[in-house]
């Protein structure tokens, strides 16, 4: 379009700032919101997805599945250990398992749970698409000793540092007398942030876990109660007895069904064997009608705002008449005039995507943090995926097209006023 | 010939308003008032000429084309080549300055703007004095700054840029006071014979009828029927 006829077009868009300004904000809100919600929901499906990867067999005592994988890999219900170590040890021993690593839970620290576990669950357990873990902070000791290894946001939340001492406490209780309050554990790593339940945990070893329960009966403490920083690890007698679960390497993935059929099928005690990206997938389908219904909701919300759109292009169609009038007696043809409508819906939708790209990228870095601590998620620092670039690009191209409406009314009034505008 | 129409009959779509016309021509440089009533169908003589509407009947002749034969982006064409327009009221944009207004005049026509003698502001800037105004003061004015008869010779400024063959004026006066009238009357009359151009202006006033070189009554109720918008 020539230079002056654009700088014609920006004119009369501006005669009608006001309400042009609110719908382009209604929209750039709309937008912005879309946006957002599809960063929550990939955050939260990226955060599901990639709770654990590297595993290819979870095992634990005979009971349900998805039971297994919740208390095991995203630490929701209550789970003592019930498997035997014995059992364990026969899975390590397997030639078909590359690595294994005895998971037990049941203790806490100041409300975040406690993973009992061997130095083999930093060397193997992954995070996302095959993300190894990283230490943020490490003093060199192998988890296998008395130290712990603190999640990124228990670090961050409870402003620990290396050799930081804390405080077990036995069961989920938050505080109290149930305390392994004999034995405060020194912190030697801090893991970098993941962005699942791991960022949440607080890592000992099993054998400084079985020290600190040495003597307890249930959840009755003990009345000799050890000091774990002073007594030998490597003594058999804190072999642990029972474990909640273990994580399973496989040296051959085609070997993974006939291990689970011999767990499954395992003499000395009942035990369940589960595929974690199996059971993931199964879990997801059962959450996953949230995300399709927040999905739902934000297309919904732009669709509204492009409804909008069309009723102030077409409310302010009449109120254009007379300019309409002028173009058509120097000249200009319909088509033209239709064209230049959809030309400013197009403008509209192009303000109205940056706008609303501008709010989502300050809102979110804005709320991250507050995100991160109420729902547990990391949005991460991509500003715009291809999905969502795609997203945007086909509102801008609806914007145009809902131009269209407006273009052809312009068009036929264009024709019934003929020279004059109608009033 | 500028206009040429034998035996023109128009019958509005779904009925309700019918013209009959007398047969009337117009030569190039002739000024002719039409005359009539609120309803008599100025109007639509207006929109026939222009080329918005189609007669039902008879026939058509503008600039030597014969108009009933062309398609609506030909007339179109026609109109923005050859003919300037000024209406009753709401001529300008008030959103634009006066030069973009005028400028308007030359926007959707090549041969309009191949017919200008000199740069465009310059005869954007002659139009103006020839209508009255100072450019310096008015030039870079929105539109909706002027008074309505400010606005109206911006107006028939616009409509003469280019040197259009024919002027079609719809009750451009209606608006002014008397003494804007008889000044706007001859500012165009003066405009419109130095460039030359025909000038078909329509009225419902018999005093502005005077000194044109035809005038077409509408009045008789035979030729119209219904109401005309």
């Amino acid at each position: 379009m020539p230079g002056s006829m654009l700088a014609l077009a920006i004119g009369s868009v501006l005669s009608r700032r006001l309400s042009l300004a609110l719908t382009v904000l209604t929209m750039a809100l709309s937008v912005a919101l879309f946006l957002s919600v599809e960063r929550l929901r990939i955050a939260a499906r990226d955060s599901f997805d990639g709770t654990i990867s590297g595993v290819d067999v979870l095992v634990g005592a005979r009971g349900g599945e998805l039971g297994l994988l919740l208390y095991t890999v995203f630490q929701i219900g209550d789970a003592a250990p019930s498997m035997r170590w014995s059992s364990f040890e026969d899975l390590a021993e397997d030639d078909r398992v590359e690595w294994s690593v005895p998971i037990s839970l049941g203790d806490s620290h100041r409300g975040y749970r406690v993973v009992a576990t061997t130095s083999g669950f930093f060397d193997h357990v992954r995070t996302g698409r095959d993300r190894p873990l990283r230490f943020a902070a490490s003093s060199g000791e192998r988890i296998d000793d008395v130290g712990v290894v603190v999640g990124a946001w228990v670090a961050r939340d409870l402003n620990y540092g290396l050799g930081a001492l804390i405080e077990i406490q036995h069961g989920l209780a938050s505080a109290g007398d149930r305390s392994h309050q004999d034995s405060p554990l020194p912190v030697t790593g801090i893991l970098e942030p993941t962005g699942t339940p791991i960022d949440y945990s607080v890592f000992v070893s099993v054998r400084a876990f079985e020290a600190l329960h040495n003597g307890w009966r249930g959840s009755v403490p003990s009345e000799t109660a050890l000091d774990v920083l002073t007594v030998d690890l490597a003594d058999p007698a804190f072999t642990p007895s029972l474990i909640t679960a273990v994580y399973v390497g496989m040296k051959s993935k085609r070997r993974i069904f006939q291990l689970v059929e011999d767990v499954e099928d395992y003499g000395p005690e009942p035990l369940t064997a589960v595929l974690p990206g199996v059971t993931l997938s199964q879990l997801w389908v059962l959450v996953g009608s949230a995300e399709q219904a927040l999905q739902l909701l934000a297309i919904l919300i732009v669709v509204v705002a492009l409804a909008g759109q069309i009723t102030l292009l077409l409310a302010t169609l009449d109120l254009r008449r007379r300019e309409i009038a002028i173009y058509r007696a120097l000249g200009a043809q319909p088509g033209l005039i239709g064209g230049l409508l959809v030309l400013e819906a197009l403008v509209i939708g192009l303000i109205a995507a940056a706008v609303g790209l501008l709010f989502a990228i300050v809102g979110t870095g804005l709320a991250g943090s507050v995100l991160g601590s109420v729902l547990k998620l990391d949005l991460g620092a991509t500003l715009l995926t291809p999905s969502q670039a795609l997203a945007l690009a086909a509102f801008i191209g609806v914007s145009a097209a809902s131009g269209v409406p407006a273009g052809l009314l312009a068009y036929r009034t264009s024709l019934q006023d003929g020279m004059r505008a109608r009033f | 010939m500028v206009i040429e129409a034998e035996d023109l009959q128009f019958v509005r779509r779904g009925g309700g308003f019918s013209l009959t016309l007398p047969s009337f021509s117009m030569a190039a440089g002739e000024a002719m008032a039409v005359l009539g009533s609120s309803g008599s169908g100025k109007s639509t003589l207006l929109d026939l000429i222009g080329g918005v509407l189609r007669p039902t009947a008879g026939r058509l002749s503008l600039f030597g084309q014969d108009a009933t034969g062309l398609s609506s982006t030909a007339l179109d064409r026609l109109r923005g080549d050859r003919m300037g327009v000024i209406f009753q009221e709401h001529n300008v944009l008030p959103f634009a300055t006066v030069r973009q207004n005028v400028a308007l005049g030359v926007r959707f026509s090549a041969a309009r703007r191949a017919r200008l003698t000199g740069p465009v502001d310059a005869e954007i800037e002659r139009l103006l004095t020839l209508m009255g105004l100072e450019p310096a003061a008015v030039l870079h004015r929105h539109a909706s700054d002027l008074s309505v008869g400010q606005r109206q010779r911006v107006a028939a400024a616009r409509a003469l840029l280019g040197a259009p063959d024919l002027i079609i004026a719809d009750e451009p006066t209606s608006a002014l006071d008397e003494g804007n009238q008889a000044r706007f009357m001859a500012l165009l009359n003066a405009a419109r014979q130095e460039t030359g151009a025909a000038l078909l202006f329509v009225t419902h006033d018999p005093r502005l009828v005077e000194g044109f070189d035809q005038v077409l009554r509408l009045d008789e109720p035979a030729q119209s029927h219904g109401e005309d918008d």
